[in-house]
């Protein structure tokens, strides 16, 4: 509760009491603390349902949904629903990717390109995902399409925007370089534009895959395609209307390990790449563009 | 620092003093005028510029801050076209940047932060067609030269400034070029270090026979480097004066000391901070 | 300087699970409801004329003027789950919908039984393209239904079962949508087929769709909507719940009698629109037949019960009802 205060008197009054302690919290390792808490709260959750008697058509107990966790695993419902919802995300991501370069392209190339880039991006980029799928179930139909063209809408544009950003902000110097040992056009942009873009490149692809994940699950819970196709964010609804409320929270426990796991993956890639090389990553524009 | 004094003087033998006025320069820069855009309008840095460089030459640029010298490289580097007059190089004119004159940047930020130190050196070489083991080979080589060879795993984040730099020369010096253009690229570097690379520049350069046109605030490093100093006046410069300093001898002899008060009232008049921690104070 | 920014994201973490755990405790905790009389009431039911006798007992405002002391609020909401949702919580005090929703409510240990079933009902598998014409016709096609666990999606997958030897055969193709939008989407051509229900597959009937499957085909004659409430609403209030009983064999009574009439009610409580002849048409027409007695509830758990839908099984019909419905002899 302490640590609410700001930052400086957080580091005036914790420093000089931690640091002579011995065996602290802060002395375990990351991963023992994070378990420990997460077991802790666990624990909370677990006493909460024994000791309160709620309703378990309202509420489910961590026991209950470990065993709908692991039966969905079991009988390859979740990993058929979390399979649905990832390979559309990809696709849909990749749809957005490929729309990117193309107008990035476009941005890089021409003024025009980049002022049609920025008024897009500042027009459609603030657009919850899901805003737009009543209009894209009415041009698609109810179909996968109207998921993806949902999905590549809200992921076009961080990344078109980032990945420009990243483009015109690359250290002329570099590209000067670039050009004196003799690389031609074509290497100077997989060679030096490229890598030198990677902290904004990836920004981008972060903030896509955040937009994206958010947008396919709440467009699911609003229209899961159906069915034997569901993702997981059908898989929630359709849990729910048979009210097994267990399987609703595995459901959102897979959501939050698919987050987690997504999140260690973007991790490891910057530590191996833009982290490593020591350039600073960049924090995700959300429009407007100029860096 | 007398014994560093020893070590870098101009012991090396003077193979461009045949080669001076025959044949066609290897360089020449033509009534040249470089500007920029800015908002204001066009904006004359160098207002004009003449001079040759023949093979094998050593040339110095010398002149007060912002008179144009960068400009003038990145010109003949070929990333600047000129407003006005020409260059060329080895007949050919105004060309486009190449490794035939590699060069060395004032700027520190000129490596390739995602390739280790050795990967930056060696990557050139590989895009000018030498075998991998050949250029990785030839990249060590140079890093040894310049002192680096104990960081060529190590990725440009991880050096100091001079260390960067000198990174950048290793780079430029492997490409072995026709001419050489080097941007101050000494300036951040410790009077023993610079000292000890001066040597070795002219060491490589008495070697692989290469053209130089090296920028710098330091009289005592065009004393040191130079055939040739091309003194610029202010902006918009123009040459004040192109003053042989090939027989000026050791930096104790009188003729040095005489050379060495000449360039500086010539800059002085130009209200240049002459950089008086040089090595050869 | 990490170790404390650690420790802050750490506390704040911490504070917002436990503001969530809170939330849910309150959420939670909300499902209690009062004893004695009921001073307040909620009725729930959905759009469409299967309703027709709570929309009649509305009308009269015949409870109304039982009990005076009691406010009584009539709710149309557009989906079976809300008002499952709403009666476990129990924010809605009596809930009409569909056999499927009861069972797999009841199966799932929801309290709740019917109090006065509604009606039988025939719902029609619709289909606009004429080259759609039998339920083989449909594999890979768009199915659209009130939602997975309604009565239409039970009867689509006994149609499943029967025609194509595996009930989850369709599963793929349904559709979540309520009747009004599907109506809409069949006849534009943005869903193949369309199980549904009075009244909307006359009027998509009469809009140039035709008929693939009916379901008492598969299942015979059976309920399709009832009234529910909770044991511990019944328990609590018998004396209503009772004298609502007797209300809705009241309705149906003046339905039989006087079709004219109520059709008269129903327009006005559509707000004018369609006709009262239209209204007369499909409270008169056979497919729907307005009556108490259960029917089909235990063929409708046994065949629920064996794809998997409900997890257990009435020992007979009057584990469904509540007692007043027992005179009724229901199956
Ligand atoms: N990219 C640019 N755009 C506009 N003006 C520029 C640009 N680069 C340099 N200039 C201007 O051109 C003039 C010459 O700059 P230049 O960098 O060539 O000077 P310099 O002689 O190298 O100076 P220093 O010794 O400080 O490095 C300066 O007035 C500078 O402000
Ligand atoms: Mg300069």
């Amino acid at each position: 509760m302490q640590s609410s205060s700001s930052p400086a008197a957080a580091t005036a009054l914790s420093e000089p009491l931690r640091r002579p302690r011995v065996v602290g919290w802060g002395r375990l390792p990351a991963w023992l603390r994070f378990t420990l808490l997460l077991a802790a709260l666990v624990g909370l959750w677990q006493a909460y349902v024994s000791l309160k008697d709620v309703n378990p058509l309202l509420f489910a107990s961590p026991r209950a949904v470990a065993e709908a966790f692991v039966d969905g695993w079991r009988d390859g419902t979740i990993p058929r629903a979390t399979w649905t919802t990832v390979k559309v995300l990809a696709l849909g991501i990749g749809i957005g990717a490929l729309v990117a370069a193309v107008l990035t392209v476009f941005a890089t190339l021409t003024k025009i390109g980049d002022d049609l880039l920025v008024l897009l991006t500042s027009i459609l980029n603030p657009l919850p995902g899901v805003a737009v799928l009543p209009l894209a179930l009415l041009w698609f139909g109810l179909n996968t399409n109207a998921l993806l063209f949902v999905i590549a809408n809200a992921t076009i544009w961080p990344i078109a925007i980032n990945v420009t950003t990243g483009f015109r902000t690359v250290n002329p110097t570099i590209v000067a370089v670039g050009r004196n040992i003799g690389l031609s056009s074509r290497r100077l942009v997989t060679d030096v534009l490229a890598p030198a873009a990677l902290p904004h490149t990836i920004s981008g692809l972060k903030a896509a895959w955040a937009f994206g994940w958010r947008t396919i699950i709440a467009a699911e819970l609003v229209f899961g395609v159906s069915g034997a196709d569901g993702g997981l964010g059908f898989y929630i609804n359709n849990a729910k209307l048979y009210l097994r409320i267990p399987q609703v929270f595995a459901g959102l426990v897979t959501i939050a390990i698919l987050g987690v796991l997504f999140e260690t993956v973007f991790g490891v890639l910057e530590r191996r790449t833009v982290v490593r090389w020591g350039m600073k990553t960049v924090p995700a524009t959300s429009g407007g563009g100029e860096g | 620092m007398a014994s560093t004094l020893d070590n870098v003087s101009r012991t090396r033998e003077q193979p461009a003093n045949g080669s001076r006025s025959t044949g066609e320069p290897l360089l020449s820069v033509e009534h040249v005028r470089l500007g920029y855009w800015t908002p204001a309008g066009f904006n004359l840095a160098v207002g004009d510029v003449s001079f040759e460089v023949q093979r094998r030459e050593r040339i110095i640029v010398i002149g007060p801050s912002g008179c144009g010298k960068s400009t003038l490289l990145k010109a003949i580097a070929g990333f600047i076209s000129p407003a006005g007059g020409e260059i060329s190089v080895a007949g050919r004119t105004a060309p486009p940047p190449g490794p035939d004159r590699a060069v060395v940047f004032q700027e520190f930020d000129q490596l390739f932060a995602w390739r280790t130190v050795l990967d930056n050196v060696a990557y050139p070489l590989r895009v000018n067609r030498r075998r991998r083991a050949d250029a990785t080979a030839s990249a060590r080589q140079f890093l040894e030269l310049t002192g680096l060879g104990h960081a060529a795993d190590r990725y440009p984040h991880q050096l100091s400034g001079g260390m960067k730099q000198r990174v950048a020369i290793a780079r430029a010096l492997a490409l072995e070029p026709a001419i050489l253009l080097m941007d101050e690229p000494f300036g951040s570097l410790d009077a023993l270090t610079r000292a000890r690379l001066q040597g070795e520049l002219n060491a490589i350069l008495d070697r692989t026979h290469t053209t130089l046109l090296f920028v710098t605030h330091s009289i005592d490093e065009a004393l040191v480097l130079g055939d040739r100093v091309v003194v610029l006046g202010n902006a918009p410069s123009t040459v004040q004066e192109l003053v042989d300093v090939r027989d000026v001898g050791a930096p104790d002899s009188a003729a040095y000391a005489d050379m060495r008060r000449r360039l500086r009232r010539l800059l002085a008049n130009k209200g240049e901070e002459v950089d008086e921690n040089a090595v050869f104070v | 300087m990490k170790r404390i920014a650690n420790g802050r994201r750490l506390a704040l973490a911490l504070t917002t699970i436990l503001a969530l755990t809170g939330l849910a405790a309150t959420v939670a905790l909300a499902g209690g409801s009062p004893g004695g009389p009921p001073d307040k009431l909620v009725i729930a039911y959905q759009p469409g004329i299967g309703y027709a006798p709570l929309i009649v007992i509305k009308d009269q405002r015949w409870i109304e003027k039982r009990y005076p002391g009691t406010q009584i609020e009539w709710k149309v909401l557009a989906s079976g789950a809300a008002i499952t949702d709403g009666v476990i919580k129990g924010d809605i005090h009596v809930g009409a919908g569909g056999v499927g929703p009861l069972l797999v409510g009841w199966a799932r240990g929801v309290d709740w039984k019917y109090i006065a079933p509604l009606n039988e009902g025939d719902l029609w598998l619709m289909a606009k393209d004429p080259s759609i014409k039998t339920i083989e016709d449909l594999r890979g096609k768009r199915i659209a239904m009130p939602s997975p666990t309604s009565i239409q999606a039970m009867v689509l997958r006994k149609m499943a079962q029967v025609k194509l030897g595996d009930a989850k055969a369709l599963d793929r193709g349904i559709i979540s949508m309520d009747h009004p939008d599907a109506m809409q989407a069949l006849l534009s051509g943005q869903i193949d087929a369309h199980l549904t229900s009075p009244p909307f597959q006359f009027q998509e009937k009469v809009r140039g769709a035709h008929v693939i499957a009916r379901s008492y085909t598969y299942f015979g004659a059976h309920s399709f909507l009832g009234a529910m409430v909770t044991q511990k609403f019944y328990d609590e209030h018998t004396a209503f719940s009772k004298a609502l009983y007797q209300d809705v064999v009241r309705a149906i009574a003046l339905i039989e009698k006087n079709p004219d009439r109520v059709a008269k009610i129903l327009q006005a409580d559509a707000g004018g629109s369609p006709t009262n002849r239209q209204f007369k048409q499909w409270i008169t027409n056979p497919a729907l037949k307005y009556t108490t007695r259960p029917r089909g509830l235990v063929r409708f758990a046994a065949f629920m019960n064996r794809i998997g839908a409900i997890s257990r099984m009435p020992s007979s019909w009057r584990e469904l009802v509540f007692p007043p419905v027992y005179p009724t002899k229901g199956s």
